[in-house]
């Protein structure tokens, strides 16, 4: 009888050991399940969160371009065009005043650059003459300024992206041209376009001051980088790549990659 | 006499686990978060009543069963004070409050008629049992719905919370146990009970760990503020 309470204790403690490990096991391996489809579900979630914001975003800014340039077009042109009619008068009430010939002269540049400016942000614009002609034009725009030396080179024969895309990757290239314009200190710019088996690439190459590509991503906090990273998840929405290599003193290189096998609207894009 | 030894030697250590519980709760009670002093008042509560019984035992020869009556429905209400700050799930809360009501009800109405008739003194135990068991699967059932950031292995309401199950179901099919073989075989049945001392000796252990990983949290969390 005493032996068989120590057996029967022996064997009860095996058995509720066991079943306790049984358990623990079994509660461990199913929370370790449940918590990495948890993970994969708030990734995802942050995934589209992060699109949507982004999406929006990008549909706040090309409404309110679309705004400014009608304002622009509609508003400022009407006043100038007004002014200009003015300034005709005068000049036909007394004609051969230098001051008033140069002044509509300059006015004629204002009206100029103001129609040039107000059809970049229109993305209507953009999508009536299509991507190539649009960065082309936005290069010559720039040219004009005076600002930084331009050169375009088209590889592609036909470009077909969708119309969507196509406004987001060209406002993709109107921020890193602003980048350029802000921040490299460039005397010469020179983009060009080419594809690949599975990608069109937009390469931005200027001569600049350049920076520590790293650097910029990791150091002093909010604000720097921000516009970069924000390039990044921009090119990222349509699926594609922003590849950014830069030396300090030798310029930097900006190459957009954007994917051929998206969905594709057939009415985009003639060639360059 | 071995049969003695054995169930005094499975007391003794069970006993001792109890103190090192409480003297864990004590060293470690800054550190232990509000809804979980409740466990630690189940500790110092049950040193006290188990340290009463022992004496009783060895003095008198017999078990301090009104302590024991007044132990159960104390033990029955902490446990679900602390379930109740625990559930995320307001069903699950108003159940608590249902089941640990009906509880009390059932002990006091169970021990005011076993003073006039003659029960069994383990439906008592086997109810409280059942309803703290309960507790635990409703709130290990949260854990797999609402703590999946938690990292278990220093989850200490996860460990609570399974020393509990593991201690109150074991109690439940054991006592059921018992009093079945008891039927057949007295000696039998009383050799098995000593099974209780085991389960005892496993629930206050965790309990222990769970009082040590939360020191260490709260440590850990703020030395890093420390730092800062």
């Amino acid at each position: 009888m005493e032996v068989n309470e120590v057996v029967i204790v022996i064997i009860g403690g095996t058995l509720i050991m066991l079943i306790l490990m049984i358990f623990i096991i079994s509660f461990f391996f199913i929370h370790s399940r449940r918590q990495q489809a948890h993970k994969l579900e708030k990734a995802a979630m942050e995934a589209t969160f992060n699109e949507e914001i982004l999406t929006a975003k990008n549909e706040v800014q090309e409404n309110t371009m679309k705004h400014i340039a009608r304002e622009l077009h509609d508003n400022i042109g009407q006043l100038l065009s007004l002014v200009k009619i003015q300034l005709n008068n005068i000049d036909e009430e007394n004609p051969g005043l230098k001051r008033v010939t140069d002044s509509r002269e300059y006015l004629n540049k204002a009206l100029t650059d103001l129609r040039s400016l107000s059809k970049t942000l229109n993305s209507e614009n953009i999508l009536q003459a299509g991507l190539v002609k649009a960065i082309a034009f936005e290069l010559e725009r720039l040219e004009k300024t005076g600002f930084v030396e331009t050169s375009f080179e088209n590889q592609c024969s036909l470009v077909n992206i969708e119309p969507k895309i196509s406004i987001i990757v060209f406002r993709i290239f109107q921020e890193m041209v602003q980048n350029v314009i802000k921040h490299a200190n460039a005397k010469k710019l020179s983009v060009s376009l080419y594809q690949n088996t599975e990608v069109y690439t937009l390469e931005l190459t200027d001569d600049g001051q350049g920076f520590e590509v790293e650097k910029k991503f990791r150091s002093n906090g909010f604000q720097s980088g921000s516009g970069l990273a924000n390039l990044k998840n921009r090119a990222e929405l349509i699926n594609g790549k922003l590849d950014i290599a830069s030396t300090p003193g030798q310029g930097t290189t900006l190459k957009l990659s954007i994917p051929i096998n998206r969905p594709i609207n057939h009415d985009e894009s003639s060639p360059g | 006499m071995l049969s003695h030894i054995t169930e005094v030697k499975f007391a003794l250590i069970y006993q001792l686990v109890l103190y090192g519980s409480m003297v864990a709760g004590i060293l470690f009670r800054k550190s232990i978060f509000p809804s979980s002093r409740y466990i630690f008042y189940l500790i110092l509560i049950t040193s006290v009543v188990e340290t009463i019984g022992l004496f009783s035992l060895k003095l008198y020869d017999k078990p301090a069963s009104v302590i024991y009556d007044f132990f159960q429905p104390i033990e029955l209400i902490l446990i679900g004070l602390y379930f109740l700050g625990k559930y995320q799930e307001q069903v699950n809360k108003v159940l608590s409050k249902v089941l640990v009501g009906i509880g009390i009800l059932f002990l006091i109405a169970y021990h005011i008629i076993r003073e006039f008739y003659e029960l069994k003194a383990y439906y008592d135990f086997l109810i409280v049992a059942f309803i703290v068991s309960i507790l635990s699967i409703l709130f290990l059932i949260e854990v797999l719905r609402y703590h999946l950031d938690k990292e278990l292995l220093k989850y200490e309401v996860f460990w609570i919370s399974t020393g509990i199950l593991v201690f109150h179901a074991g109690s439940f099919v054991l006592m059921g146990t018992v009093v079945y073989v008891y039927l057949l075989n007295p000696k039998l049945a009383s050799q098995l009970y000593s099974i209780n001392h085991l389960l005892n000796i496993i629930y206050y252990s965790l309990i222990t760990y769970a009082f040590y990983i939360q020191w260490k949290s709260t440590k850990s969390s703020s030395s890093s503020l420390e730092g800062h």
